[in-house]
Protein backbone atom coordinates (compact mmCIF):
# COMPACT_ATOMS: atom_id res chain seq x y z
CA UNK A 1 0.00 0.00 0.00
CA UNK A 2 2.60 1.97 0.68
CA UNK A 3 4.41 1.16 -2.75
CA UNK A 4 1.11 2.55 -4.39
CA UNK A 5 1.19 5.57 -2.65
CA UNK A 6 4.48 6.50 -3.77
CA UNK A 7 4.00 5.46 -7.09
CA UNK A 8 0.85 7.53 -7.42
CA UNK A 9 2.41 10.60 -5.63
CA UNK A 10 0.51 13.35 -7.87
CA UNK A 11 2.51 15.99 -5.90
CA UNK A 12 6.22 14.04 -7.57
CA UNK A 13 8.59 16.32 -9.64
CA UNK A 14 8.93 14.04 -12.40
CA UNK A 15 6.90 10.66 -12.86
CA UNK A 16 9.92 7.70 -14.86
CA UNK A 17 6.42 5.80 -15.69
CA UNK A 18 5.07 8.10 -17.73
CA UNK A 19 8.18 9.20 -19.22
CA UNK A 20 8.65 5.60 -20.43
CA UNK A 21 5.03 5.23 -21.16
CA UNK A 22 4.93 8.03 -23.54
CA UNK A 23 8.61 7.86 -25.25
CA UNK A 24 7.27 7.81 -28.83
CA UNK A 25 5.70 11.40 -28.23
CA UNK A 26 8.61 12.51 -26.57
CA UNK A 27 10.32 11.27 -29.75
CA UNK A 28 8.09 12.92 -32.00
CA UNK A 29 8.03 16.16 -29.93
CA UNK A 30 12.14 16.31 -30.28
CA UNK A 31 12.28 15.82 -34.08
CA UNK A 32 9.05 18.90 -34.39
CA UNK A 33 10.68 20.90 -31.99
CA UNK A 34 14.45 20.15 -34.00
CA UNK A 35 12.39 20.50 -37.51
CA UNK A 36 10.89 23.78 -36.83
CA UNK A 37 14.00 25.24 -34.98
CA UNK A 38 16.61 24.32 -37.70
CA UNK A 39 14.00 25.34 -40.58
CA UNK A 40 13.04 28.87 -39.02
CA UNK A 41 17.20 29.59 -38.93
CA UNK A 42 17.51 28.71 -41.97
CA UNK A 43 15.01 30.74 -43.69
CA UNK A 44 15.50 33.05 -41.31
CA UNK A 45 19.58 33.19 -42.29
CA UNK A 46 18.64 33.33 -45.89
CA UNK A 47 16.12 36.39 -45.17
CA UNK A 48 18.24 37.92 -43.53
CA UNK A 49 21.50 37.64 -45.79
CA UNK A 50 19.22 39.05 -48.46
CA UNK A 51 17.84 42.75 -46.41
CA UNK A 52 21.54 42.72 -45.12
CA UNK A 53 23.19 42.57 -48.61
CA UNK A 54 19.99 45.55 -49.68
CA UNK A 55 21.02 47.45 -46.44
CA UNK A 56 24.83 47.60 -47.18
CA UNK A 57 24.07 48.42 -51.13
CA UNK A 58 21.51 50.85 -50.87
CA UNK A 59 22.86 53.05 -47.36
CA UNK A 60 19.34 54.61 -47.07
CA UNK A 61 17.31 51.53 -46.61
CA UNK A 62 19.62 50.53 -43.45
CA UNK A 63 18.12 52.12 -41.04
CA UNK A 64 14.27 51.22 -41.78
CA UNK A 65 15.38 47.85 -42.02
CA UNK A 66 17.09 47.42 -38.92
CA UNK A 67 14.18 49.81 -37.48
CA UNK A 68 11.45 47.10 -38.88
CA UNK A 69 12.75 43.72 -37.77
CA UNK A 70 12.93 45.43 -34.58
CA UNK A 71 9.91 46.92 -34.48
CA UNK A 72 8.26 42.37 -35.44
CA UNK A 73 10.50 41.51 -32.30
CA UNK A 74 8.59 43.80 -30.04
CA UNK A 75 5.28 42.14 -30.86
CA UNK A 76 4.50 39.57 -28.35
CA UNK A 77 4.04 36.26 -29.79
CA UNK A 78 0.79 35.44 -28.02
CA UNK A 79 -0.61 38.56 -30.19
CA UNK A 80 1.83 37.98 -33.39
CA UNK A 81 -0.12 34.38 -33.19
CA UNK A 82 -3.34 36.10 -33.00
CA UNK A 83 -2.65 38.13 -35.73
CA UNK A 84 -1.65 35.60 -38.15
CA UNK A 85 -4.29 33.01 -37.07
CA UNK A 86 -6.54 34.48 -39.21
CA UNK A 87 -4.48 34.74 -42.16
CA UNK A 88 -2.53 31.56 -42.34
CA UNK A 89 -4.56 29.23 -39.89
CA UNK A 90 -3.56 27.07 -37.42
CA UNK A 91 -0.16 24.93 -38.17
CA UNK A 92 2.86 24.94 -39.47
CA UNK A 93 3.16 28.22 -41.69
CA UNK A 94 1.73 30.50 -38.64
CA UNK A 95 4.39 29.41 -36.57
CA UNK A 96 6.80 29.46 -39.35
CA UNK A 97 6.34 32.94 -40.24
CA UNK A 98 6.40 33.98 -36.44
CA UNK A 99 9.48 32.43 -35.33
CA UNK A 100 11.08 33.99 -38.60
CA UNK A 101 10.17 37.47 -38.13
CA UNK A 102 11.69 36.99 -34.61
CA UNK A 103 15.27 36.11 -35.34
CA UNK A 104 15.65 38.66 -38.19
CA UNK A 105 16.56 41.72 -35.74
CA UNK A 106 19.30 39.66 -34.61
CA UNK A 107 20.64 38.22 -37.62
CA UNK A 108 20.39 41.41 -39.87
CA UNK A 109 22.19 43.42 -36.87
CA UNK A 110 25.04 40.90 -36.54
CA UNK A 111 24.90 40.44 -40.42
CA UNK A 112 25.37 43.77 -41.49
CA UNK A 113 27.91 44.82 -38.09
CA UNK A 114 29.92 42.17 -39.47
CA UNK A 115 29.80 42.95 -42.70
CA UNK A 116 31.02 46.57 -41.49
CA UNK A 117 33.55 45.65 -39.11
CA UNK A 118 35.65 44.30 -42.12
CA UNK A 119 38.15 47.29 -41.71
CA UNK A 120 38.68 49.58 -44.78
CA UNK A 121 42.24 48.96 -45.23
CA UNK A 122 41.91 45.15 -45.62
CA UNK A 123 38.88 45.93 -48.35
CA UNK A 124 41.10 48.12 -49.91
CA UNK A 125 44.30 45.95 -50.29
CA UNK A 126 42.27 43.26 -51.73
CA UNK A 127 40.54 45.40 -54.40
CA UNK A 128 44.22 46.96 -55.50
CA UNK A 129 45.54 43.77 -55.51
CA UNK A 130 42.94 42.68 -58.96
CA UNK A 131 40.15 40.96 -56.40
CA UNK A 132 36.29 41.57 -58.68
CA UNK A 133 34.16 42.63 -56.14
CA UNK A 134 32.22 39.12 -55.50
CA UNK A 135 35.63 37.24 -55.05
CA UNK A 136 36.38 39.90 -52.93
CA UNK A 137 33.45 39.27 -50.65
CA UNK A 138 33.64 35.37 -50.81
CA UNK A 139 37.32 35.23 -50.00
CA UNK A 140 37.75 38.37 -47.85
CA UNK A 141 35.00 40.16 -46.43
CA UNK A 142 32.58 36.94 -45.47
CA UNK A 143 34.98 35.44 -43.94
CA UNK A 144 36.46 38.13 -41.91
CA UNK A 145 32.57 38.92 -40.76
CA UNK A 146 31.97 35.44 -39.86
CA UNK A 147 32.54 35.62 -36.21
CA UNK A 148 30.25 38.42 -35.88
CA UNK A 149 27.47 36.45 -37.97
CA UNK A 150 28.03 32.92 -36.34
CA UNK A 151 27.77 34.82 -32.84
CA UNK A 152 24.19 36.21 -34.50
CA UNK A 153 23.05 32.38 -35.59
CA UNK A 154 23.87 31.02 -32.25
CA UNK A 155 21.49 34.06 -29.92
CA UNK A 156 18.94 33.39 -32.92
CA UNK A 157 19.21 29.36 -32.57
CA UNK A 158 18.94 29.45 -28.80
CA UNK A 159 15.99 31.95 -28.90
CA UNK A 160 14.19 30.09 -31.69
CA UNK A 161 14.26 26.54 -29.55
CA UNK A 162 12.77 28.53 -26.52
CA UNK A 163 9.83 30.46 -28.65
CA UNK A 164 9.12 27.07 -30.60
CA UNK A 165 7.34 25.97 -27.19
CA UNK A 166 5.11 29.05 -28.00
CA UNK A 167 4.07 27.88 -30.93
CA UNK A 168 2.01 25.13 -29.30
CA UNK A 169 -0.51 27.71 -29.18
CA UNK A 170 -1.15 27.49 -32.90
CA UNK A 171 -0.82 23.15 -32.56
CA UNK A 172 2.47 23.28 -32.98
CA UNK A 173 5.19 23.13 -30.67
CA UNK A 174 7.67 20.02 -30.33
CA UNK A 175 8.11 20.09 -26.40
CA UNK A 176 5.48 22.88 -26.07
CA UNK A 177 2.72 20.16 -26.73
CA UNK A 178 4.56 18.47 -23.81
CA UNK A 179 4.04 21.88 -21.95
CA UNK A 180 0.55 22.44 -22.34
CA UNK A 181 -0.49 18.95 -21.78
CA UNK A 182 1.15 18.83 -18.54
CA UNK A 183 -0.40 22.82 -18.00
CA UNK A 184 -3.81 21.19 -18.88
CA UNK A 185 -4.03 18.59 -16.43
CA UNK A 186 -3.96 19.55 -12.37
CA UNK A 187 -0.89 18.36 -10.28
CA UNK A 188 0.62 16.51 -12.64
CA UNK A 189 4.24 18.61 -13.49
CA UNK A 190 5.88 16.03 -15.34
CA UNK A 191 5.27 16.41 -19.02
CA UNK A 192 5.95 20.30 -18.26
CA UNK A 193 9.41 19.30 -16.63
CA UNK A 194 10.10 17.09 -19.42
CA UNK A 195 9.74 19.78 -21.76
CA UNK A 196 11.47 22.32 -20.32
CA UNK A 197 14.11 20.13 -19.31
CA UNK A 198 14.62 18.18 -23.44
CA UNK A 199 13.87 22.61 -24.47
CA UNK A 200 16.49 23.60 -22.72
CA UNK A 201 19.10 20.85 -23.29
CA UNK A 202 18.67 21.25 -27.09
CA UNK A 203 19.06 25.22 -27.01
CA UNK A 204 22.55 23.83 -25.04
CA UNK A 205 23.44 21.43 -27.80
CA UNK A 206 22.87 23.56 -30.73
CA UNK A 207 24.66 26.42 -28.95
CA UNK A 208 27.61 24.12 -28.36
CA UNK A 209 27.44 22.67 -32.04
CA UNK A 210 27.56 25.82 -33.54
CA UNK A 211 30.39 26.75 -31.47
CA UNK A 212 32.13 24.27 -32.85
CA UNK A 213 31.51 25.07 -36.24
CA UNK A 214 32.56 28.71 -35.70
CA UNK A 215 35.68 27.48 -34.40
CA UNK A 216 36.63 25.33 -37.26
CA UNK A 217 35.98 27.71 -40.02
CA UNK A 218 37.56 30.70 -38.43
CA UNK A 219 41.02 28.94 -37.31
CA UNK A 220 42.79 32.36 -37.18
CA UNK A 221 40.41 33.99 -34.71
CA UNK A 222 42.02 31.53 -32.43
CA UNK A 223 45.45 32.30 -33.44
CA UNK A 224 44.59 35.86 -32.58
CA UNK A 225 42.94 35.40 -29.52
CA UNK A 226 44.56 32.65 -27.75
CA UNK A 227 48.54 32.42 -26.48
CA UNK A 228 51.55 32.22 -29.15
CA UNK B 1 65.59 48.26 -67.86
CA UNK B 2 63.37 50.95 -69.91
CA UNK B 3 61.34 50.06 -72.61
CA UNK B 4 62.82 51.72 -75.97
CA UNK B 5 60.14 52.78 -78.64
CA UNK B 6 61.99 53.96 -81.33
CA UNK B 7 65.03 56.50 -80.32
CA UNK B 8 61.78 57.56 -77.33
CA UNK B 9 62.25 55.79 -73.73
CA UNK B 10 58.74 55.06 -72.61
CA UNK B 11 58.61 55.99 -69.42
CA UNK B 12 56.54 53.23 -66.93
CA UNK B 13 54.33 55.64 -65.57
CA UNK B 14 52.94 58.92 -67.13
CA UNK B 15 50.82 61.27 -65.63
CA UNK B 16 49.42 63.78 -68.21
CA UNK B 17 47.27 67.08 -66.87
CA UNK B 18 45.66 64.56 -64.18
CA UNK B 19 42.67 66.55 -62.48
CA UNK B 20 41.36 65.06 -59.45
CA UNK B 21 38.10 67.00 -58.08
CA UNK B 22 36.20 65.25 -55.66
CA UNK B 23 32.55 66.30 -54.84
CA UNK B 24 31.74 68.75 -52.70
CA UNK B 25 35.45 70.18 -52.45
CA UNK B 26 36.17 74.09 -53.06
CA UNK B 27 39.51 73.29 -54.78
CA UNK B 28 41.15 69.69 -56.76
CA UNK B 29 42.61 67.28 -54.65
CA UNK B 30 45.51 67.30 -57.78
CA UNK B 31 45.31 69.50 -60.21
CA UNK B 32 46.88 69.61 -64.16
CA UNK B 33 49.85 67.42 -62.87
CA UNK B 34 52.34 65.86 -65.55
CA UNK B 35 54.54 63.51 -64.01
CA UNK B 36 56.63 61.01 -65.60
CA UNK B 37 58.07 58.12 -63.49
CA UNK B 38 61.27 56.35 -65.41
CA UNK B 39 61.41 52.70 -65.81
CA UNK B 40 63.49 51.18 -63.37
CA UNK B 41 63.81 54.22 -60.87
CA UNK B 42 62.43 54.59 -57.48
CA UNK B 43 60.43 58.02 -57.16
CA UNK B 44 59.15 59.74 -53.65
CA UNK B 45 56.40 61.92 -53.52
CA UNK B 46 56.72 63.36 -50.06
CA UNK B 47 54.17 66.89 -49.18
CA UNK B 48 52.27 68.22 -46.19
CA UNK B 49 48.74 66.77 -46.00
CA UNK B 50 46.15 67.78 -48.60
CA UNK B 51 49.04 68.39 -51.38
CA UNK B 52 47.10 64.93 -52.91
CA UNK B 53 50.45 62.34 -52.99
CA UNK B 54 47.93 59.67 -51.67
CA UNK B 55 45.14 60.41 -54.50
CA UNK B 56 47.92 60.46 -56.96
CA UNK B 57 49.13 57.22 -56.25
CA UNK B 58 45.74 55.59 -56.26
CA UNK B 59 44.95 56.91 -59.18
CA UNK B 60 47.64 54.76 -60.85
CA UNK B 61 45.77 52.00 -59.55
CA UNK B 62 42.71 53.18 -60.20
CA UNK B 63 41.78 53.03 -56.99
CA UNK B 64 40.31 56.47 -57.67
CA UNK B 65 39.67 57.33 -60.55
CA UNK B 66 40.61 60.76 -62.25
CA UNK B 67 38.22 63.62 -62.78
CA UNK B 68 40.10 64.14 -65.92
CA UNK B 69 43.51 63.35 -68.05
CA UNK B 70 45.37 60.36 -68.18
CA UNK B 71 47.39 58.16 -66.59
CA UNK B 72 49.73 55.54 -69.06
CA UNK B 73 51.56 52.42 -67.69
CA UNK B 74 54.21 51.39 -70.37
CA UNK B 75 52.71 53.94 -72.78
CA UNK B 76 49.41 52.76 -72.39
CA UNK B 77 46.02 54.25 -71.40
CA UNK B 78 45.62 52.65 -68.06
CA UNK B 79 41.51 53.87 -68.44
CA UNK B 80 41.44 51.36 -71.50
CA UNK B 81 42.47 48.16 -69.55
CA UNK B 82 40.41 45.56 -67.70
CA UNK B 83 40.87 47.30 -63.90
CA UNK B 84 41.20 43.38 -62.22
CA UNK B 85 44.09 43.04 -64.82
CA UNK B 86 45.63 46.62 -64.09
CA UNK B 87 45.90 45.92 -60.73
CA UNK B 88 47.19 42.22 -60.58
CA UNK B 89 50.09 43.85 -62.77
CA UNK B 90 51.25 46.74 -60.33
CA UNK B 91 52.30 45.82 -56.53
CA UNK B 92 50.58 47.91 -53.67
CA UNK B 93 51.79 48.45 -50.00
CA UNK B 94 49.81 50.32 -48.03
CA UNK B 95 51.26 51.34 -44.21
CA UNK B 96 48.77 49.12 -42.31
CA UNK B 97 49.64 46.76 -44.54
CA UNK B 98 46.34 45.44 -44.68
CA UNK B 99 47.60 41.57 -44.80
CA UNK B 100 44.92 39.35 -44.52
CA UNK B 101 43.53 38.02 -41.07
CA UNK B 102 42.50 35.04 -41.95
CA UNK B 103 45.04 33.36 -44.18
CA UNK B 104 48.37 32.60 -43.09
CA UNK B 105 51.75 34.24 -44.61
CA UNK B 106 51.69 31.95 -47.11
CA UNK B 107 48.60 32.65 -48.68
CA UNK B 108 49.02 36.42 -47.84
CA UNK B 109 52.15 35.99 -50.50
CA UNK B 110 50.22 33.89 -52.67
CA UNK B 111 47.10 36.19 -53.29
CA UNK B 112 47.76 37.29 -56.91
CA UNK B 113 49.46 34.21 -57.88
CA UNK B 114 46.65 32.87 -57.02
CA UNK B 115 43.95 35.48 -58.57
CA UNK B 116 46.23 35.02 -61.41
CA UNK B 117 45.49 30.91 -61.82
CA UNK B 118 49.02 29.98 -61.13
CA UNK B 119 49.65 25.92 -60.29
CA UNK B 120 50.65 25.14 -56.88
CA UNK B 121 54.50 24.17 -57.90
CA UNK B 122 55.12 27.37 -59.78
CA UNK B 123 53.26 29.12 -56.73
CA UNK B 124 54.83 27.49 -54.03
CA UNK B 125 58.60 28.33 -55.34
CA UNK B 126 57.81 31.31 -56.05
CA UNK B 127 56.91 32.13 -52.37
CA UNK B 128 59.97 30.20 -50.91
CA UNK B 129 61.73 32.79 -53.22
CA UNK B 130 60.32 35.78 -52.19
CA UNK B 131 60.80 34.48 -48.55
CA UNK B 132 64.69 34.84 -49.36
CA UNK B 133 64.37 37.97 -51.05
CA UNK B 134 62.90 40.18 -48.43
CA UNK B 135 64.21 37.92 -45.87
CA UNK B 136 61.55 36.34 -44.26
CA UNK B 137 62.07 33.32 -42.17
CA UNK B 138 60.32 30.66 -43.86
CA UNK B 139 59.13 29.01 -40.69
CA UNK B 140 56.17 31.95 -40.39
CA UNK B 141 54.49 30.76 -43.58
CA UNK B 142 52.01 28.58 -41.82
CA UNK B 143 51.19 31.19 -38.97
CA UNK B 144 48.51 34.32 -39.33
CA UNK B 145 49.56 37.86 -39.72
CA UNK B 146 48.69 38.41 -35.96
CA UNK B 147 50.94 36.01 -34.78
CA UNK B 148 54.14 38.70 -36.47
CA UNK B 149 55.17 41.48 -35.47
CA UNK B 150 55.14 45.15 -36.81
CA UNK B 151 58.34 44.68 -39.12
CA UNK B 152 57.73 41.25 -40.23
CA UNK B 153 54.24 42.13 -41.61
CA UNK B 154 55.56 44.52 -43.62
CA UNK B 155 58.24 42.27 -44.89
CA UNK B 156 55.38 40.04 -45.87
CA UNK B 157 53.31 43.06 -47.53
CA UNK B 158 56.29 43.75 -49.70
CA UNK B 159 56.12 40.03 -50.49
CA UNK B 160 53.27 40.27 -51.59
CA UNK B 161 53.04 43.13 -53.65
CA UNK B 162 56.10 41.46 -55.63
CA UNK B 163 54.35 37.97 -55.70
CA UNK B 164 53.94 38.17 -59.66
CA UNK B 165 57.07 39.92 -60.30
CA UNK B 166 55.05 43.11 -61.47
CA UNK B 167 56.89 45.74 -63.61
CA UNK B 168 55.41 48.80 -61.32
CA UNK B 169 55.04 48.84 -57.42
CA UNK B 170 52.91 51.44 -55.39
CA UNK B 171 54.18 52.36 -52.06
CA UNK B 172 52.01 54.58 -49.55
CA UNK B 173 53.83 55.64 -46.53
CA UNK B 174 55.05 51.83 -46.06
CA UNK B 175 57.13 52.38 -42.73
CA UNK B 176 55.23 55.03 -40.90
CA UNK B 177 53.78 52.77 -38.66
CA UNK B 178 56.60 50.86 -37.40
CA UNK B 179 59.13 51.76 -34.65
CA UNK B 180 62.59 54.53 -36.14
CA UNK B 181 65.25 51.63 -36.07
CA UNK B 182 62.88 48.64 -37.75
CA UNK B 183 61.94 51.59 -40.50
CA UNK B 184 65.80 52.38 -40.88
CA UNK B 185 66.20 48.83 -41.36
CA UNK B 186 63.32 48.46 -43.51
CA UNK B 187 64.61 51.22 -45.42
CA UNK B 188 67.81 49.69 -46.30
CA UNK B 189 66.16 46.36 -47.61
CA UNK B 190 64.39 48.68 -50.26
CA UNK B 191 67.13 49.91 -51.15
CA UNK B 192 68.93 46.84 -51.65
CA UNK B 193 66.34 45.09 -53.19
CA UNK B 194 66.10 47.82 -55.63
CA UNK B 195 69.52 47.52 -56.81
CA UNK B 196 68.43 43.83 -57.51
CA UNK B 197 64.78 44.29 -58.63
CA UNK B 198 65.06 47.77 -60.88
CA UNK B 199 61.20 48.06 -60.13
CA UNK B 200 59.83 51.26 -60.86
CA UNK B 201 58.60 52.46 -58.01
CA UNK B 202 56.62 55.09 -56.63
CA UNK B 203 56.64 56.02 -53.18
CA UNK B 204 54.74 58.12 -50.95
CA UNK B 205 55.71 59.48 -48.35
CA UNK B 206 55.70 62.29 -45.57
CA UNK B 207 58.96 62.03 -44.56
CA UNK B 208 61.48 64.17 -46.08
CA UNK B 209 64.73 62.38 -45.11
CA UNK B 210 62.74 58.59 -46.30
CA UNK B 211 62.39 60.54 -49.42
CA UNK B 212 66.45 61.45 -49.71
CA UNK B 213 67.68 58.50 -48.30
CA UNK B 214 66.01 55.88 -50.55
CA UNK B 215 64.69 57.38 -53.96
CA UNK B 216 66.42 58.32 -56.95
CA UNK B 217 63.93 61.24 -57.67
CA UNK B 218 62.14 62.77 -55.66
CA UNK B 219 58.68 65.02 -56.09
CA UNK B 220 57.66 67.69 -53.35
CA UNK B 221 54.26 68.60 -53.82
CA UNK B 222 51.58 71.79 -52.52
CA UNK B 223 48.36 71.76 -51.29
CA UNK B 224 46.85 70.88 -54.53
CA UNK B 225 48.81 68.42 -55.94
CA UNK B 226 51.25 71.56 -57.18
CA UNK B 227 54.54 70.05 -58.52
CA UNK B 228 57.17 72.16 -56.71
CA UNK B 229 60.26 70.59 -57.79
CA UNK B 230 61.02 67.21 -59.33
CA UNK B 231 64.92 65.83 -59.57
CA UNK B 232 67.61 63.49 -57.73
CA UNK B 233 68.01 64.25 -54.35
CA UNK B 234 71.26 65.72 -54.14
CA UNK B 235 69.84 68.06 -56.45
CA UNK B 236 66.96 69.06 -54.48
CA UNK B 237 69.38 69.32 -51.57
CA UNK B 238 72.04 71.56 -53.46
CA UNK B 239 69.70 73.97 -55.68
CA UNK B 240 65.92 73.96 -53.91
CA UNK B 241 63.94 75.86 -56.61
CA UNK B 242 61.39 77.48 -54.34
CA UNK B 243 61.56 78.96 -50.34
CA UNK B 244 58.53 75.87 -49.99
CA UNK B 245 60.94 73.45 -50.61
CA UNK B 246 63.52 75.16 -48.53
CA UNK B 247 61.57 75.32 -46.19
CA UNK B 248 60.54 71.57 -46.24
CA UNK B 249 63.81 70.34 -46.71
CA UNK B 250 64.70 72.23 -43.02
CA UNK B 251 67.95 73.87 -42.25
CA UNK B 252 70.71 70.89 -42.17
CA UNK B 253 70.39 70.67 -46.01
CA UNK B 254 74.49 70.72 -46.38
CA UNK B 255 74.61 67.41 -43.74
CA UNK B 256 71.49 65.79 -45.58
CA UNK B 257 73.66 66.15 -48.75
CA UNK B 258 77.02 64.58 -46.66
CA UNK B 259 74.80 61.88 -45.48
CA UNK B 260 73.73 60.80 -49.21
CA UNK B 261 77.69 60.57 -50.24
CA UNK B 262 81.10 58.61 -49.48
CA UNK B 263 84.57 59.26 -49.06
CA UNK B 264 84.66 57.12 -52.46
CA UNK B 265 82.45 60.05 -54.19
CA UNK B 266 85.81 62.08 -53.19
CA UNK B 267 88.14 62.84 -56.69
CA UNK B 268 91.36 61.95 -56.24
CA UNK B 269 91.93 65.27 -57.26
CA UNK B 270 90.75 67.20 -54.40
CA UNK B 271 92.19 65.10 -51.47
CA UNK B 272 94.79 66.43 -49.53
CA UNK B 273 98.32 64.32 -50.01
CA UNK B 274 99.44 62.03 -47.95
CA UNK B 275 101.46 63.81 -45.26
CA UNK B 276 103.27 63.12 -41.95
CA UNK B 277 104.86 59.65 -40.50
CA UNK B 278 101.94 56.41 -40.34
CA UNK B 279 104.08 55.16 -37.86
CA UNK B 280 103.96 57.88 -35.76
CA UNK B 281 101.18 57.33 -32.67
CA UNK B 282 100.13 60.71 -32.56
CA UNK B 283 98.95 60.14 -36.01
CA UNK B 284 97.21 56.85 -35.66
CA UNK B 285 93.80 57.53 -36.29
CA UNK B 286 92.10 55.02 -37.99
CA UNK B 287 91.73 55.50 -41.73
CA UNK B 288 87.87 56.00 -43.09
CA UNK B 289 86.75 52.86 -45.41
CA UNK B 290 85.48 53.92 -48.61
CA UNK B 291 81.69 53.49 -47.56
CA UNK B 292 82.22 55.77 -45.20
CA UNK B 293 79.11 58.44 -45.70
CA UNK B 294 80.99 62.06 -45.24
CA UNK B 295 78.66 62.98 -42.54
CA UNK B 296 80.32 60.31 -40.52
CA UNK B 297 83.56 61.80 -41.72
CA UNK B 298 82.85 65.46 -40.73
CA UNK B 299 82.11 64.25 -37.55
CA UNK B 300 85.24 62.12 -37.14
CA UNK B 301 87.50 65.12 -38.35
CA UNK B 302 85.75 67.71 -35.98
CA UNK B 303 86.90 64.85 -33.49
CA UNK B 304 90.22 64.43 -34.17
CA UNK B 305 93.09 66.76 -33.19
CA UNK B 306 95.29 66.85 -36.48
CA UNK B 307 92.08 67.91 -38.60
CA UNK B 308 93.27 65.33 -41.32
CA UNK B 309 92.35 61.69 -41.47
CA UNK B 310 93.42 59.12 -44.49
CA UNK B 311 90.91 57.63 -47.07
CA UNK B 312 91.27 54.49 -48.14
CA UNK B 313 89.56 52.83 -51.44
CA UNK B 314 87.33 50.03 -52.09
CA UNK B 315 90.69 47.50 -51.68
CA UNK B 316 91.96 49.09 -48.81
CA UNK B 317 94.84 51.21 -49.88
CA UNK B 318 95.00 54.70 -48.66
CA UNK B 319 94.32 57.44 -51.31
CA UNK B 320 95.10 60.18 -49.65
CA UNK B 321 94.10 62.72 -46.94
CA UNK B 322 90.33 64.40 -46.28
CA UNK B 323 90.26 67.78 -44.55
CA UNK B 324 86.96 70.03 -43.47
CA UNK B 325 87.80 71.69 -46.29
CA UNK B 326 87.79 69.09 -49.12
CA UNK B 327 84.67 67.91 -47.81
CA UNK B 328 83.61 71.59 -48.17
CA UNK B 329 84.53 71.69 -51.65
CA UNK B 330 82.79 68.71 -52.26
CA UNK B 331 79.27 70.56 -52.05
CA UNK B 332 79.98 73.71 -53.98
Amino acid sequence: MIAVLFANDADSFIWWDWVSRNRDEIWDATVEHLQLTLLTVAIGVVLSALLSAVALRFRVTATPILWASGLVYTIPSIALFGFLVPRLGLGYRTALVALVGYTLVILVRNMVAGMEGVPATIREAATAMGFEPWRRFWSVELPLALPTIMAGIRIATVGTVGLVTISALVGEGGYGALINNGLSRQNFSTPIVVGAVLSIVMALVLDFALWATQRALTPWDRATRGPR
Amino acid sequence: MSTTDGDAVVPAIRLEHVTKQYPGADAPAVDALDLEVPSGELVAMVGPSGCGKTTILKMVNRLIIPTSGRILIDGVDSATLPVHELRRGIGYVIQQVGLFPHRTIRDNIATVPALLGWDKGRTGRRVDELCELVGLDPTVLRRYPSALSGGQQQRVGVARALAADPPVLLMDEPYSAVDPIVRGRLQDDLIELQQRLHKTILLVTHDIDEAIKVADRVAILDVGGALEQYCPPDELLRAPASPFVEHFLGNDRALKRLSRLTVADLADGSLAPIDGDPSDPTEATAPLPADVTLRDALDALLGSHTGRLEVLDDDGRVRGSVTVDVIGERLR
